[in-house]
């Protein structure tokens, strides 16, 4: 077996172990024998087990592998170690969208969020790709830009939430991003996105890494460069969109899973997205099951602790790439 | 033949090629001087299609360029950029294999034949035992060597390459050009830009000369190459002799 194979493998396995332990943990914890018999015949923890904890382990994953590959692709397109989907005001854009729709319609379909998400989504990526065009930033300042155009955007959340008072913890998943109360009612409007979206990412694997040469090099080495970017940026923004329209903006984990990745696998991104995919999920996942688990019954944001890993790091980066 | 027609290319408002008429001789080596900044590198750029051309027509054998698919125009031309990115970690063979992206699918898979055409270009270039090497640990001269062999890999008759020779000591400069001159005996058609004048005369047939955007001179180097040109063109006085080894005109400045 590869030295590949095998970490992707272990990434598997830490992953599926995760949401084993995930399963027993919670306000009122559980012996694995009992999850496990919940699992495939219900039984009088069923609610717990099948309604409350496992569709939220699904979603984290979900969400996890839905930011990381958005960030893969974003820093592949935009080849600048800091931009990521969160970073950018992409998510913000997006949540924006997605808690406005709540509030004025508070009993509207699930099936919409995703949809009225990636409008924000879109319409943040259009005004960073006007400020590009107009004045072609430095990586540094291109995340200067983001982090103030998130910064406007979770105001307007904020003054949003102030005016329409909710309940505290779905307030949170506008604010910091959490899993609170998520449901299978929000895995099905999330997987046909994912469906899509996941293996498209790996489709532009190839020409990724040749657009990574330069845009002038894959020009000549027959890649559609201008259509590449146009195609993967879209995708960025899709994935992001989504995975916000459910839990709202976790934020770094779009900017940390590639990264971490590269460092694991090289630059090659055929291998870079499994593995960035992989990361984010027990990201998400980790930082949830804390979440759910440091002061039960009382929750935490899963968007918090993901920020207690992701700023210091992101500081890190700050200081690495000095030249920008 | 590749050929260039009234070709003029815009560059955020400024008119930086004007109304080019060239042709490329087939299966000759092309060198393209002047002086920093007039437009060497926009040529190459429009000719490969990575910019927009305002007006004109770039063709090979009767063919539009910017008719053609990218993939089918990188299957019959290829280029090399002055500084092409090199991505963290990635190894030799890796970025060989990318030259045969024009013969793959959007999946990047590479069939056996592909394969064989790395090993060739590897050989090529004297790569083979540095095949599994990063290239970002590679010297100055190996990692150019490198490159060359990711064009070779891309298999298509006219290769330009765009100041190959930067940041070379002169004895890598003189094995780089001496590489190029293998790849013409075997069948390419080459254009290079190039800044040391001499090399160009010595290792190329045909001279291309631009001087702010515009064509000043193209022919064979023995018949424009000379002290009046060089007045001209890049302002320097310097006397015209014959190089004793190979056998064609070389400047030196007075």
């Amino acid at each position: 077996m590869t030295r590949y194979a095998q970490l992707l493998l272990s990434g598997f396995l830490l992953l599926f172990l995760l949401a084993g332990v995930s399963l027993t943990m919670g306000a009122e914890s559980l012996p694995m024998k009992t999850v496990l018999q919940t699992l495939i015949q219900g039984g009088e923890q069923d609610f717990i087990v099948n309604y409350y904890r496992l569709p939220r382990i699904l979603i984290a994953i979900l969400v996890g592998m839905g930011l990381a590959i958005s960030g893969v692709l974003t820093q592949g397109i935009i080849r600048n170690p800091l931009a990521s989907p969160d970073l950018m005001g992409i998510s913000g854009g997006a949540g924006l969208a997605a808690c406005t729709m709540l509030l004025v319609w508070p009993n509207i379909d699930n099936v919409w969020l995703p949809p009225i998400a990636l409008l924000g989504g879109f319409s943040a990526a259009l005004v960073i790709w006007l400020l590009n065009r107009w004045h072609n930033p430095s990586p540094a300042r291109l995340a200067l830009v983001g982090i103030a155009i998130s910064a406007f955007l979770s105001s307007c959340i904020n003054f949003l939430l102030i005016l329409h008072p909710v309940e505290i913890n779905s307030a949170m998943i506008w604010l910091t991003g959490s899993l609170w109360g998520r449901n299978w009612d929000y895995v099905w409007p999330l997987l046909p996105w994912l469906i899509i979206l996941v293996p498209f990412s790996f489709y532009l694997a190839w020409s990724l890494d040749l657009f990574a040469l330069g845009e002038e090099t894959a020009d000549a080495l027959g890649v559609n460069t201008k259509g590449l970017q146009i195609v993967a940026l879209l995708s960025a923004v899709a994935l992001a969109s989504v995975s916000v329209a459910v839990c709202g903006t976790i934020g770094f984990v779009g900017l940390l899973s590639p990264h971490l990745a590269r460092l694991l696998v090289g630059s090659r991104h055929k291998l870079v997205l499994p593995v960035a995919a992989l990361v984010g999920a027990l990201l998400v996942l980790s930082a949830d099951t804390l979440a759910r688990n440091l002061a039960p019954p009382l929750e935490l944001p899963a968007g918090v602790l993901t920020a207690i890993i992701g700023a210091p790091y992101f500081l890190f980066l700050l200081h690495r790439y000095k030249g920008y | 033949m590749l050929t260039i027609e009234n070709l003029s290319v815009d560059y955020s408002g400024k008119m930086v090629l004007r109304d080019l008429n060239i042709s490329i001789p087939e299966g000759k080596i092309t060198a393209l001087i002047g002086p920093n900044g007039c437009g060497k590198s926009t040529l190459l750029k429009a000719i490969s299609g990575s910019l927009k051309v305002a007006a004109g027509k770039v063709s090979l054998a009767g063919q539009d360029l910017t008719k053609l698919s990218h993939k089918n125009r990188a299957k019959r031309l290829s280029i090399l950029p002055q500084a092409p990115l090199t991505p963290e970690g990635i190894s030799v063979k890796q970025l060989v294999s990318f030259g045969r992206n024009p013969y793959l699918s959007q999946w990047g898979g590479l069939s056996p034949d592909d394969l064989q055409k790395v090993q060739m270009a590897l050989l090529e270039t004297g790569l083979t035992e540095l095949a599994d090497r990063p290239v970002d640990s590679l010297s100055g001269g190996q990692r150019q060597r490198a490159w060359i062999a990711m064009v070779l890999a891309q298999d298509t008759q006219y290769i330009l390459l765009d100041e190959p020779t930067t940041y070379l000591d002169l004895t890598h400069q003189i094995e780089l050009m001496e590489m190029m001159q293998k790849m013409n005996i075997n069948g390419k058609t080459l254009v290079v830009v190039l800044h040391d004048l001499n090399q160009a005369c010595r290792y190329c047939d045909h001279l291309i000369v631009m001087q702010e955007g515009r064509i000043i001179a193209q022919d064979t180097t023995h018949k424009i190459f000379d002290s009046k040109l060089l007045k001209q063109v890049f302002a320097l006085n310097a006397i015209i002799i014959n190089d004793p080894v190979a056998n064609k005109p070389m400047c030196i400045p007075l």
